[in-house]
């Protein structure tokens, strides 16, 4: 019996020695190595922006909508933030918007959601892997309702230390954080990668995240908020087979909606991203990109604005 | 682990306190139960009826082949019953041919190394190694849960003693236990799970045409196939020592091997070992001509490649290890010779080196054979490697280039391979493991932490099962 106690001891010390080592450095982790997620948590749990427009996409849109110039360039008066997340999609945001965008102190008055070639794929990005950014009470809401293989990756997630990788060597290193090189949830690519234009590649397009992005429009319209739909450019546009499919899709759904589209896949408006150039790789743009398709944006978004946001020319 | 991990925890947190306060009988029988139900638990009802049925077979053989009667009737009662329990893997291996060789598909889980140790146990029974054993023992032997579901192959003379009366659950044993646990650990997670990762990646830009990317994804799953099983290893020697029971080690260092005789020595020790003792040695082992002998390779080897798995792949490469042990073995005076002739014995270990960096390089290139989904994938892949081999292309520049979206993947897996051959270094050192004992408990604390936090910071949790559990 003795040799159990013993047992017993050493281990429940050593557990507990390991869960302070492990909430002391995530701690230190959240506070010095930010990630982008948590950058835009923070301003969606304690707004500092308080954004009047409000912009949601993937990562296409982090690396392409600049608030700060869209303002500029649609002579705006509101704040604009970027809530744009990597590998965000319909179901993301439908739930996102549900748990924790619509109860937030604050509320925009325009909603732009940046829809790319993969808006439709099957889902990316869930909000249960989002754990270590929840409010308490809502992990404990969404991990009730999660499916029991989620469960456990909930927990893993919701302490950094279990996929921080590089991140722990920048803390120890001292190394620059994300936070420093985000604007209004923005942050321009700079550099080339060597990939392909992605207009060889086969699109699914899921019945369920399309009926996510259809109840996602009707729950944002209930609050009484502007949508507006904006096809996101793609390199090489012409020769995307699936994208006349997917605009066919989203114009379909932005009509019976009553929502505003702008397409920078068509017409004149894909013709000024046909430059290579202007990307970072084949989906992404880069900084003079983003630049040219922020200033055109903000032109067409104008006329979408409410009155009160906006300002002569 | 193949088991689940939440119910592998539940059933730990029921039997060790079990194991340390039960008498040596209460032990077994906790054991037992603990064994029958974990695979109940985990497989399907026909694949718990089979290894039941198999661990029944071994029982009945067992007591009929000690039952008096002539040599004759004895050996054909023996061979009935190892044809008996052979059955189900060949017919399941049989049925599984043409599909893809790495494809485990409904194969009961463990099946491979069930059937080699109740067969071992029969024919050590056969040979009055060990007395014929109760059903209770047999079945606890057939199913002990650490070691079902990819080895160590137990040999009934080391492990049924010790499962009739496990060691009680002490302090030390349970230190060393989760020692063995926390390695296992840090292989699977850190090292051949972020290998697998750089794997896929360079599989993608070989598909494309990059032979660097070919010949880096050759070495890396040489790696990570002695990673992944050498984890299950480590992990079922920790598990076996928390139930009171000491297995042997399944590796040791086998890439540092200067020829393939000895990395079959060193190579998943427990398989290799089986087939030494009760298919090549019976055959006539070395003492028969050397014609006789390179046969007696080839057939042991066509066997393992057939345990492996009914694919063609799976034989050819039992078979390419089978012809260059045979060429060793043939060709040992030959070389012995030339290496004196050109003067080579007065350069200490040069011997040993060429020999290692050759077994190591013929071992990869068998790998890839072992690999590949069809004969037909595995040429392309040879030729590719032949190509990549060839080509002035390639550079370490292209190689990094074709790991360029994985690169800190590529930093983090090597700093977890080197971390990992100089512990295995050390451990050759006979003292290292006293001196490990002795070290202040804060200093062995923070050890373990250290290798707790690489596990949980650089660890890739996206759950690939292990490799040999497929067989």
């Amino acid at each position: 019996m003795s040799a159990l106690w013993i047992i017993f001891a050493r281990l429940s010390v050593f557990i507990v020695g390991w869960l302070l080592i492990v909430t002391a450095i995530d701690a230190q982790l959240l506070r010095n190595a930010p990630t982008l997620n948590e950058v835009k948590y923070r301003e969606l749990l304690h707004p500092v922006a308080t954004a009047d427009i409000a912009i949601f996409g993937s990562s296409i849109t982090v690396h392409g909508i600049h608030p700060h110039s869209l303002a500029s360039a649609s002579c705006s008066t509101g704040r604009i933030y970027n809530f744009g997340q990597y590998g965000a999609q319909p179901i993301f945001y439908r739930a996102w918007y549900d748990r924790l965008f619509r109860a937030s102190a604050h509320r925009p008055q325009v909603i732009v959601l940046a829809l790319d070639y993969l808006s439709l794929d099957i889902d990316w990005k869930r909000l249960e892997q989002d754990a270590a950014y929840l409010p308490w009470r809502t992990f404990v809401a969404v991990w009730l309702n999660a499916e029991s293989s989620d469960r456990s990756m909930m927990l893993m997630n919701r302490f950094r230390v279990f996929r921080a990788g590089a991140d722990i060597l920048h803390v120890f290193l001292k190394d620059d954080s994300i936070s420093g090189r985000v604007e209004d949830g923005y942050i321009p690519l700079t550099g080339r990668q060597d990939r392909l234009p992605p207009s060889g590649r086969s699109v699914h397009m899921d019945g369920q995240v399309l009926s996510a992005l259809a109840k996602l429009v009707d729950d944002i319209q209930r609050d009484h908020i502007q949508v507006v739909f904006v096809q996101m450019p793609v390199m090489d546009s012409p020769s995307f087979p699936a994208l006349s499919r997917l605009r066919a899709i989203y114009r379909h759904l932005a009509e019976s909606r009553g929502v505003p589209f702008i397409d920078f896949t068509e017409g004149t408006k894909s013709l000024a991203f046909s430059e290579p150039k202007l990307f970072s790789d084949g989906s992404h743009l880069n900084g003079t990109g983003s630049e040219l398709l922020t200033t055109m944006l903000g032109t067409a978004l104008r006329d979408f604005l409410p009155n009160k946001l906006k300002t002569p020319c | 682990m193949p088991y689940s991990v939440s119910r592998l925890l539940l059933l730990l947190a029921l039997l060790l306190p079990l194991l340390a306060v039960l008498p040596s009988r209460g032990r077994r029988l906790v054991l037992l139960a603990s064994s029958l139900g974990l695979y109940a638990a985990e497989n399907p009802a026909t694949h718990f009826a089979l290894l039941c049925t198999l661990t029944l077979a071994a029982f009945v053989a067992a007591q009929l082949v000690t039952r008096p009667a002539s040599p004759a009737q004895r050996r054909a009662i023996l061979a009935a019953g190892i044809l008996v329990i052979l059955a189900p893997l060949v017919l399941v291996k049989v049925a599984s041919f043409g599909r893809d060789a790495l494809d485990s598909g409904s194969v009961p889980l463990g099946l491979a190394f069930v059937t080699l140790a109740l067969t071992g146990y029969v024919i050590d029974v056969f040979r009055g190694l060990i007395p014929a054993q109760s059903l209770a023992s047999t079945f606890a032997f057939g199913s002990f849960f650490p070691v079902i579901p990819a080895g160590p192959i137990p040999r009934a003379p080391n492990l049924m003693p010790q499962l009739n009366s496990p060691h009680p659950l002490t302090p030390d044993r349970f230190s060393q236990s989760c020692r063995h646990l926390l390695w296992g650990l840090f292989l699977k997670l850190v090292v051949a799970d972020r290998l697998a990762l750089i794997i896929d990646r360079l599989d993608l830009s070989a598909t494309a045409g990059n032979s660097a990317a070919v010949l880096g994804a050759a070495y890396a799953y040489s790696f990570r196939l002695l990673a992944d099983f050498s984890a299950y290893s480590e992990m079922a020697i920790g598990l076996a020592g928390l139930c009171g029971v000491t297995l042997p080690k399944n590796f040791d260092r086998p890439y540092s091997s200067p020829s393939l005789a000895v990395f079959w020595r060193r190579w998943h020790i427990s398989l290799s070992g089986w087939l030494k003792d009760y298919v090549y040695i019976p055959l006539g082992g070395s003492r028969v001509p050397p014609v006789r002998r390179v046969v007696n390779i080839l057939i042991v080897f066509l066997i393992s490649g057939f345990w492996h798995g009914a694919s063609a792949t799976f034989i050819v490469w039992g078979l390419m290890h089978g012809a260059w042990l045979s060429l060793e073995q043939v060709t040992r005076n030959v070389r012995d010779r030339f290496l004196t002739w050109i003067g080579g014995e007065r350069i200490p270990g040069l011997h040993s080196v060429l020999g290692t960096l050759l077994t190591f390089h013929f071992v990869t290139v068998a790998w890839v054979v072992f690999r590949a989904g069809s004969i037909a994938q595995a040429g392309r892949d040879l030729l590719a490697l032949v190509s990549a081999v060839g080509s002035l292309g390639v550079s370490p520049h292209s190689l990094l280039r074709s790991l360029s979206p994985t690169h800190s993947s590529f930093v983090f897996v090597a700093a977890g391979i080197g971390a990992w051959m100089l512990a295995e270094w050390c451990w050759t050192i006979p003292t290292v493991h006293q001196s490990l004992d002795r070290v202040p408990r804060w200093v062995r604390w923070a050890g373990y932490y250290a290798v707790l936090l690489v596990i949980a910071t650089f660890g890739v949790y996206d759950q690939r099962p292990f490799i040999y559990t497929g067989f």
